[in-house]
């Protein structure tokens, strides 16, 4: 049986005066019902926009999609706008990063609950209010037969979230994509929404996508992780499996740029050097292999081919995408990575 | 709420007064002698003296200026104890020099004629501004938008003066199928009435419109790419639904700002159309005297329009906060 959702060869193309911007690049997963999905890579890999993809919602855009997205045997990119929006809200929803401005300022929290519920179920105004106020109290909301007709500037950024979860769940999908959930927000009240969104999953079997650029937080939270770079995936596999021995020196920098209490205070904070590649005209091979402190180990072939992404043994479901040797990641992960851990 | 009117009609009045100071030390510095002015032509030292004790002119500035403010507020008797003793009800503004009629009078006489150009106009322009600017910003890109904005980037270039008689001459001496443009009372005769006014509205309406069309498409782009958009799209609203009450929602805002200002200034006299058409409306009436140097006519017409402008800019204030959730007035 195939998963609820299955991404083939997704590409997003975005024409601009400059060039073809390439932000997804042939990017392939599937999530099963009741699991989590960690998207992780930095600003500009590829994540928000593959999830904008998912719902649809390049649609009426400049963007060129390609490749095949189902969603519960849905494929998305060939259906119209009219049908994408039966699904959109019902059988997936959204979580967007910044919950202030995703929010309408001009309506109540209520209103806003309410309209995603109305949309999609033959209700009245009341029972849909009724059903917004019974989902805020699910969300962690106190006295949400007050607070239900407060606009958003009225709560706190962890209520706000808490309501774009209500609002997302309102419909009972069956796919939530959560874009940066907890990134405006203060660490406790992270800890709590990434509780929250565990929770509402254990209860409701939701299949989450999780986009972070913060690995504690897919290893809080997520059963399988893709990691991004210049919208392509360069590893994928069970967040066991990354987490406990990353594979591509992408994922090396991106933990050992996590600060840790334990590390000497007067260090410097290690980060990945360079910048971000170009979407446009990206660098030769791999896209990494510029910021890559390994790339010449391999001779030439990281700047003229772009590596694929192959399973690091036979059979195995851990994925990369690095022309290095299996044997050398592992040697090179376990005597330089981890002792700057 | 109760105490933020309060404070707003206060502040108002103080507007009020100061606006009313200064057009009252222009006008009495000016090196016209008003005794002359309101003298006429058959003019004699001895009628000038006596209308200079008449309107007080012998008085101290301050003096006019208190027993001027007084009369707006009680009423104003000149020439007290004498028979020529001349009442002058509350809120008495002076007479004209030139007619001798009461201020109060000409304003309310005039009157009637603006309002009918200001509401007449704004509806119009209105419904083609907004539902221009509303297509444009939907069809994007498409020929109606460019169009649609060519005409308003034209439009909103031109002056009344040039559109208001070029139409004149096409619908009035050339066509034949418009009277001259004046004032006739609705109650009168409706249909007179539209059709005088129609050529005022329809030149007023054509260059507001275009100003009301960009600005309705450059609102409701800028809220087309909100976060709050995409959230109503990703909820899976129609088209429609996002259109109306998301995108219309966030645009109006500012066109209800814009509109309130415009109404208050064309209600205190719509001077170049007036002026153009010939109508006997405010801004006809204040341009007239100030021509004539009919000093308390010009101080009538000023404080009236100020007043609109004042009145009007209230009244966006409370639209405002009933449109707008964050601005809470206090």
């Amino acid at each position: 049986m195939s998963s609820f959702l299955e991404v083939k060869n997704l590409s997003v193309n975005f024409k601009t005066d400059d060039g073809v911007v390439k932000a997804v690049d042939k990017l392939s997963f599937s999530l099963e019902k009741g699991k989590s999905l960690g998207i992780v890579g930095e600003s500009g890999s590829g994540k928000s926009v593959t999830s904008l993809a998912i719902l649809g919602l390049h649609k009426a855009t400049s963007a060129e999609v390609s490749g095949e997205i189902y969603v519960g045997g849905v494929e998305i990119n060939s259906s119209s706008e009219a049908q994408v929006r039966k699904l959109r809200g019902k059988e997936m929803a959204m979580i967007f990063q910044d919950s202030l401005t995703s929010l309408n300022p001009f309506y109540t929290i209520g209103d806003q609950i309410s309209e995603a519920y109305l949309v999609h179920n033959k209700v009245s105004n009341s029972q849909a209010k009724l059903k917004a106020i019974s989902m805020l109290d699910r969300v962690g909301i106190p006295e949400p037969q007050k607070r239900v007709d407060d606009y958003p500037h009225q709560f706190s950024g962890g209520m706000r979230q808490r309501a774009m979860i209500a609002m997302a769940l309102s419909c009972n999908p069956n796919l939530i994509i959560a874009d940066e959930p907890t990134t405006a927000l203060d660490v406790t009240v992270q800890a709590q929404i990434l509780e929250l969104l565990k929770d509402l999953q254990k209860d409701f079997g939701t299949a989450i996508i999780l986009i972070t650029h913060d690995l504690g937080v897919v290893a809080e939270i997520a059963d399988d992780v893709l990691l991004m770079y210049a919208g392509k995936a360069v590893e994928y596999g069970s967040v066991r499996d990354v987490l406990k021995i990353p594979q591509h020196p992408y994922g090396w920098g991106l933990l050992t740029s996590i600060p840790r209490l334990s590390s000497d205070p007067k260090k410097p904070l290690s980060a990945i050097s360079g910048t971000p590649p170009s979407l446009i005209s990206p660098p030769s091979g791999c896209a990494f292999h510029p910021r890559c402190p390994y790339a010449s180990s391999t001779g030439s072939a990281c700047i003229e081919k772009v590596p694929d992404l192959l399973p690091i043994s036979p059979n195995s479901k851990h994925l990369v995408r690095c022309h290095m040797d299996a044997d050398l990641r592992v040697e090179i992960f376990n005597s330089q990575v981890v002792p700057g851990l | 709420m109760f105490k933020y009117l309060i404070r707003r009609v206060l502040v108002g009045g103080f507007v009020l007064a100061i606006v009313s100071a200064i057009v009252f030390g222009i006008f009495y510095i000016l090196p016209a002698d008003p005794a002359r002015l309101a003298c006429g032509k058959a003019c004699t030292p001895e009628l000038m003296d006596r209308i200079r004790t008449t309107l007080e002119l012998d008085q101290p500035l301050p003096v006019q200026y208190g027993r001027f403010i007084k009369g707006i507020f009680v009423g104003r008797t000149y020439l007290p104890g004498s028979e020529a003793e001349l009442n002058c009800a509350a809120p008495c503004l002076g007479y004209s020099y030139q007619t001798d009629q009461p201020v109060t009078t000409l304003l309310k006489d005039r009157l009637p004629a603006t309002l009918s150009i200001a509401f007449g106009a704004s509806i119009l322009w209105l419904l083609i501004g907004l539902s221009s600017g509303i297509v444009s910003a939907l069809r994007r890109g498409t020929m109606i938008d460019k169009f649609s904005q060519g005409v308003a980037l034209g439009a909103a270039s031109l002056q009344i003066y040039f559109v208001g008689l070029i139409l004149q001459f096409i619908f009035v001496d050339k066509l034949q199928i418009l009277p001259m443009p004046g004032y006739t009372s609705p109650f009168d005769s409706l249909s007179e009435w539209a059709r005088q006014m129609a050529l005022p509205w329809i030149t007023l309406a054509f260059l507001l419109s275009a100003i009301y069309s960009r600005l309705t498409r450059a609102g409701m782009l800028e809220v087309m790419s909100e976060d709050y958009v995409r959230t109503a799209r990703a909820k899976g609203l129609s088209a429609r639904a996002i259109n109306t009450k998301h995108v219309l929602r966030g645009a109006i805002t500012p066109i209800v700002t814009v509109f309130g200002l415009d109404l208050g200034v064309l209600l205190g006299g719509a001077v170049i159309t007036e002026y153009v058409f010939n109508i006997p409306g405010l801004g006809k009436l204040s341009t007239d005297a100030v021509a004539n140097v009919d000093i308390p006519v010009v101080t009538g017409t000023v404080l009236f329009s100020a007043f609109f402008v004042i009145l009007a800019n209230l009244i966006v204030d409370l639209i405002y906060s009933a449109l707008d959730p964050k601005v809470r007035l206090a």
